[in-house]
């Protein structure tokens, strides 16, 4: 069981719910790892299970399911509820704007305190150093992996997204890049070879990491703020600067619009969206030097459409001061916005790159390996 | 008052409360008088200069042990193998004292490091185990006692003997080496403060410097850890090797100015104790120093109470364990919740 | 005590039985390091009924009766209130050490004056039953693992607890199941180091089997039927131990029987990968 993709454990774990015929069946995002017709396969047994008298509860950031699956719906931002109704009572674009309208106030604070992010190499651009390339994979195999070898380049400045569903592989490529799962192959930053199971090396070659799970691998949740900011380099030879580390984030805090009481608060107290942003801001932070390399992992999963939509514009600004950003996405809609060239990842194998105005159907029909 | 404080507060309301039933219960269930029992624990742990010079000697190797327990507690590692490694500790200290030569204060040194060298070295193999082949120190740790205490009784009887003594026990350190009480009629020595520097070492270590906090948090979140690029491997050997040593220098110290020799069997559980202690202090450099305290004085209490009331001093340890179970309970794994 | 081979078995038993146990409660998700303290109660409990009513049969189920009783104590600290199992191990040596002593001294006064319980005979009713017993107990576990719903469900609970709840079984319920057997097995081992071994009890006189029997598991690789030998082996070098020592002959050094079995175990470890065939969910929480 254990083996089995998590897609392939979803569904059966869907199954197993529905067999024992429940009168209440509460299920919290449960497309997250389906293929969309996958998704669409799921809401019509969930209709038939609902015309049958019993009461069906999903839990979605999905605009497009809720159309498609519901009969009402419940719509909540920050813990409130913002709208409740039934499905014919309202339209898409309605809900839409209403879940807009704070992602939009958040922008454009988030406009006001743009700071400024360094060019990789402490401001020598990429021409300069003669080095087009920031990230080169050549024949990667993730160690234990039954896949297909994977080469990847990405020049200074670009955008790679491999989209995939969960349990493809996506994940675990990225994972090795960032020196954290061992590998075979090769994985080079701005020329300078990254070892397998390197992440120290990773980090030294001007590499940072989001990873997929913010509260289990993004931060440590019982320190607090200002001393996860402080993780990749602790100010101070013999003791900890404490001053120079509470200044840091305070600022840190500020530019990234965390929502915390004090940088002394432990961090796992923060909700998704302000860990992701913390995640964010230590990552990106000036005084670990310009970033080379960003390899993220379903940054946005989970967030509300203001968060998530602050943390993708962060991204853009990294890639657009001359990172290489290799992102990893389970969300056809998300990837086709973010402007980088597509690769879908299936059973670990990559495909060609994508033309940016490919249909959503078609991406779908790759992500779950169906012939284009 | 901030919640965490207030509920920090209301356990130690909660454990004071708790100990004093237990320990008068089992005081009772021994027949004496709970009333003449914590006078006798009292009279024997703080009622005279003696009485503080027994608790405080006994509290040396605690506090060494229990700061020992914080450090690898925080670096995530479970070294369960204090004992041992203090038995390595004497050991050595028993070797390396009935030979010395020279000057008092550099034998002393020289001595101190060598406990302190020989409890490391003991938990290397856990430590290769560890990081090499995947097995936890917990179980390594707990076999490497089993063969420290057989090692004692093999020294004891074979190189370390000493031929003139009717017990199997070491050659009795060199006078110039061992640790004098600092007063007459307070058998206290050296030592004790220089435990106390030990363990206010390991509480700086781990809240004020870089490396400390590098540590806290490959204990605290070890995938977090690697993914900010915490290089966790020598952090986590260090911190095991690094409570060892302490362990050994609190065997050294027992030998240097406690017992003057090495016999079989040697040591008092000062390890679990220690672990207890830690665990007790909340993981904490200080809390554990003023446990293990508590737990030192109850060990020199429970003699004049064994003596005095006839309450057998077992309580000395029923007490710390079933304090420990209290705070675990209490303090019970928080499971993942919240936004 | 005759045969080189009695002798062997009757070390065996104890550290088998005990092995059984704590393997069962290792396969549900839990490791219980407080197992020799808990071989310490069903010790103790064995020795004060077998004083009191004379009788071997009432002393092991004392020790039985003894070990659920710390098998519950750990379920409700690491089980129910999920405190981490190893800490609460600890911590129960300690209680159980400390216990023991002063129950000890309370039946046996200060002077320490060494009591004694009657053992069980040599017939199929006493020992040769008991050591049948014991011995049929990892094939029975080893078919109760795959062969039975609990067994399964148990298996499950080491595995992927997550899993096992969301089909409506309560892990927490699983976990203490495991947790009591491996508490009546625990104290029926100590109790039986009383009722063959030694007619009485001396403090701490598990002396580290508890730990022995953990080491065991891990040698074994989790599986109940590899007991069987591991357990003959170690048993057979502690009698050999008692041969020599009996003999007088100190070619070699006694403490290196004593520490055999550890150096033993740690090989096993070094040789083998640490976690290969330990249950994925071993030490994580109940959800």
């Amino acid at each position: 069981m254990a083996e089995l993709p998590v897609g392939t454990r979803q569904r059966i774990e869907i199954a197993g719910a529905l067999a024992a015929d429940p009168a209440i069946l509460v299920l919290d995002e449960p497309t997250a790892v389906l293929a969309p017709h996958e998704a669409s396969a799921l809401f019509a047994s969930l209709k038939r299970h609902a015309a049958d008298g019993k009461a069906v509860v999903l839990i979605t950031h999905r605009l497009a399911e809720v159309f498609e699956a519901a009969d009402r719906l419940t719509l909540l931002a920050r813990g409130q509820t913002v709208r409740t109704c039934l499905i014919r009572e309202t339209t898409p674009d309605e809900i839409g704007s209403l879940l807009l309208g704070s992602a939009e106030r958040s922008e454009r604070k988030r406009e006001e305190t743009t700071e400024e992010i360094l060019l990789p190499g402490g401001g020598r651009d990429a021409a300069g150093r003669g080095l087009p390339v920031a990230l080169e994979i050549r024949d990667l195999v993730p160690s234990g992996a039954q896949v297909p070898s994977v080469s990847l380049s990405l020049g200074v400045g670009e955008m790679v997204v491999l989209l995939a569903i969960d349990g493809n592989g996506a994940d675990l490529l990225a994972a090795c890049v960032a020196g954290l799962r061992p590998f075979s192959g090769i994985v080079r930053i701005g020329g300078e070879p990254v070892s397998s199971g390197g992440f120290l090396s990773f980090r030294a070659l001007g590499g940072r990491f989001v990873p997929a799970d913010r509260r289990a691998e993004g931060l440590v949740a019982p320190l607090t703020i200002a001393e996860n900011l402080a993780l990749p380099a602790p100010p101070g030879r013999f003791f900890l600067a404490r001053d120079a580390m509470r200044e840091n984030a305070a600022e840190r805090i500020q530019s990234f619009g965390v929502r915390a009481a004090s940088p002394e608060v432990a961090a796992g107290t923060l909700s998704g969206g302000n860990q992701q942003k913390l995640v964010l801001a230590r990552e990106l932070d000036p005084r670990l030097g310009a970033p080379w390399v960003l390899v993220a992992i379903h940054p946005t999963r989970g967030l509300d459409l203001a968060a998530a939509a602050d943390v993708l514009g962060r991204i853009e600004e990294v890639r657009e001061a001359g990172a290489a950003v290799l992102l990893v996405s389970a969300d056809p809609d998300e990837a086709r916005l973010l402007g980088g060239t597509l690769r879908v990842v299936y059973r670990g194998a990559l495909s060609e790159p994508l033309p940016a105005g490919v249909p959503l159907e078609t991406l779908g029909r790759r992500m779950a390996g169906l012939a284009a | 008052m901030s919640a965490a404080a207030a509920r920090r507060a209301l356990l130690a309301a909660v454990l004071v409360t708790g100990v004093v039933t237990l320990l008068a219960s089992l005081v009772l269930l021994a027949g004496a008088s709970p009333a003449d029992a914590l006078a006798a624990l009292v009279r024997g742990s703080v009622g005279s200069t003696a009485a503080l010079g027994e608790t405080l000697t006994r509290a040396t190797s605690l506090v060494l042990c229990a700061a020992g327990a914080v450090l690898a507690l925080r670096a995530g590692v479970l070294n369960i193998g204090l004992d041992g490694q203090l038995l390595a500790g004497a050991a050595a200290a028993a070797a390396a004292g009935a030979l010395f030569p020279g000057v008092p204060a550099a034998a002393r040194v020289t001595l101190l490091l060598a406990a302190g060298a020989a409890g490391a070295l003991f938990a290397a193999p856990a430590a290769w185990l560890a990081e090499r082949r995947g097995v936890p120190p917990v179980l390594s740790t707990l076999l490497l006692n089993l063969v420290a205490a057989a090692a004692v009784t093999w020294l004891v009887r074979g190189p370390l003997q000493d031929p003139s003594a009717d017990y199997p026990q070491s050659r009795p350190l060199r006078a110039e080496v061992r640790f004098a009480p600092l007063a007459p009629d307070f058998r206290t020595t050296a030592a004790f403060p220089l435990a106390l520097l030990a363990a206010g070492g390991v509480g700086l270590f781990l809240s004020r410097t870089p490396s400390g906090l590098r540590l806290r948090a490959s204990g605290a979140a070890p995938l977090a850890a690697r993914a900010i690029g915490v290089a966790d491997v020598p952090l986590r050997t260090g911190a095991l090797l690094g409570s060892a040593a302490l362990a050994g220098l609190a065997g050294g110290l027992e030998v240097a100015a406690v017992t003057g020799r090495l016999f079989d069997p040697f040591g008092s559980g000062a390890g679990y104790l220690g672990i207890a202690a830690a665990l007790l202090g909340g993981s904490r450099a200080g809390g554990a120093v003023a446990a293990a305290l508590f737990f030192a004085a109850l060990g020199a209490g429970s003699g004049a109470l064994q003596r005095d009331t006839g309450v057998p001093s077992a309580v000395a340890m029923v007490v710390p364990g079933v304090l420990v179970l209290a705070v675990l309970l209490l303090e019970r794994r928080r499971t993942g919740a919240g936004g | 005590m005759s045969g080189f081979l009695e002798i062997a078995l009757l070390f065996t038993a104890p550290l088998l039985l005990a092995a059984c146990g704590e393997l069962v409660l290792e396969r549900a998700g839990l490791i219980q390091i407080g197992i020799e303290g808990t071989m310490l109660i069903g010790a103790f409990s064995a020795f004060a009924v077998g004083l009191e009513t004379g009788s071997p049969a009432l002393a092991l189920a004392a020790g039985a009766g003894g070990g659920a009783v710390a098998g519950g104590v750990f379920a409700a600290v690491a089980v129910a209130g999920r405190a981490d199992p190893i800490l609460t191990g600890t911590a129960w040596n300690l209680v159980a050490f400390g216990g023991t002593a002063f129950g000890y001294r309370l039946l046996a006064g200060a002077t320490g004056a060494v009591l004694e319980v009657p053992t069980l005979g040599r017939s199929l009713a006493g020992v040769t039953g008991a050591l049948l017993a014991v011995f049929a107990l990892p094939v029975a576990v080893h078919l109760g693992l795959r062969l039975t719903r609990p067994g399964l469900r148990l298996a499950a609970a080491g595995e992927n607890p997550e899993a096992l709840r969301s089909q409506g079984i309560s892990v927490v319920a699983v976990r203490t199941g495991a947790s009591l057997f491996s508490g009546v097995t625990a104290g029926l081992a100590g109790a039986l180091l009383v009722v063959t071994v030694s007619p009485t009890f001396v403090e701490g006189m598990t002396s580290g089997r508890g730990f022995l029997a953990l080491a065991l598991v891990v040698f074994a690789r989790w599986k109940p039927l590899r007991l069987l030998p591991a357990s003959l082996l170690i048993g057979a070098a502690s009698a050999l131990q008692v041969r020599l020592q009996a003999a007088g002959s100190s070619a070699i050094p006694y403490a290196f029987f004593v520490a055999l079995p550890a150096f033993l175990a740690l090989a096993a470890l070094a040789v083998s990968p640490g976690r290969g065939g330990a249950p994925k969910a071993l030490g994580s929480p109940a959800p």
